[in-house]
């Protein structure tokens, strides 16, 4: 199982790293707001997996919160740039 | 039986990661920002979805299964309008889909307002 957790950690860092390089290279707002959704996406995964290695719920609720603030904020991101179009 | 089921969840691991990646590379080739859009739902449904199979099968107690089945349906529900609200900014924000097949329904719908 640890050998998989280890795979599994390597794709997602991987994930991370790329997607850290594209809101580096993207400079438009819209883009970058994408980009995060998809940085905290990466980051539910691995939350999952790492519960799914160590056979560990203790961090379970934080899947929770962290899926839930990542709608809060890509909503809200969205909400002002079409704000400020007007 | 207890083989099994590690089997299965190592497998919906390394597929739930490897959906990361394919998305985190998707962003580099794919043209404009609607299609990445679509690229950044695949890890925040499919993968969320096989991820956290994973984390039921492998971890015992209903407290944990209660709140990561919570978490999926949470996500089900709200990935959609997080896309919806990004590509309504997008699109507000001036980028327009850059494939010569692509269909701008709202830009028409937007000019017809305004006449």
């Amino acid at each position: 199982m640890s050998t998989v957790a280890l795979i599994c950690g390597l794709m997602l860092g991987a994930a991370g790293v790329l997607t850290t390089l594209h809101l580096i290279k993207h400079r438009e707002l819209a883009d970058r707001a994408i980009g995060i959704d998809l940085l905290v996406a990466v980051v539910l995964n691995a939350l999952a997996v790492g519960i799914a290695s160590q056979r560990d719920g203790l961090v379970a609720p934080l899947v929770l919160i962290n899926g839930l603030m990542a709608y809060l904020g890509s909503v809200t991101v969205a909400r002002y740039l079409e704000e400020r179009r007007q | 039986m207890n083989a099994f089921v590690d089997v299965l969840a190592a497998v919906l691991m390394i597929a739930g990661s490897a959906l990361a990646l394919i998305a985190a590379i998707g962003m580099f080739r794919m043209p404009d920002a609607y299609s990445r859009i679509h690229v950044a739902t695949k890890p925040a449904t499919l993968a969320v979805v096989f991820t956290i199979g994973a984390a039921v099968l492998q971890v015992p107690g209903a407290s944990t299964t209660t709140k990561l089945v919570l978490a999926v349906i949470l996500q089900f529900w709200t990935a959609p309008v997080a896309s919806h609200m990004l590509g309504r900014a997008a699109h507000g924000a001036g980028l327009r889909p850059d494939e010569p097949w692509a269909i701008d329904e709202l830009a028409a719908a937007e000019q017809v307002d305004a006449e």
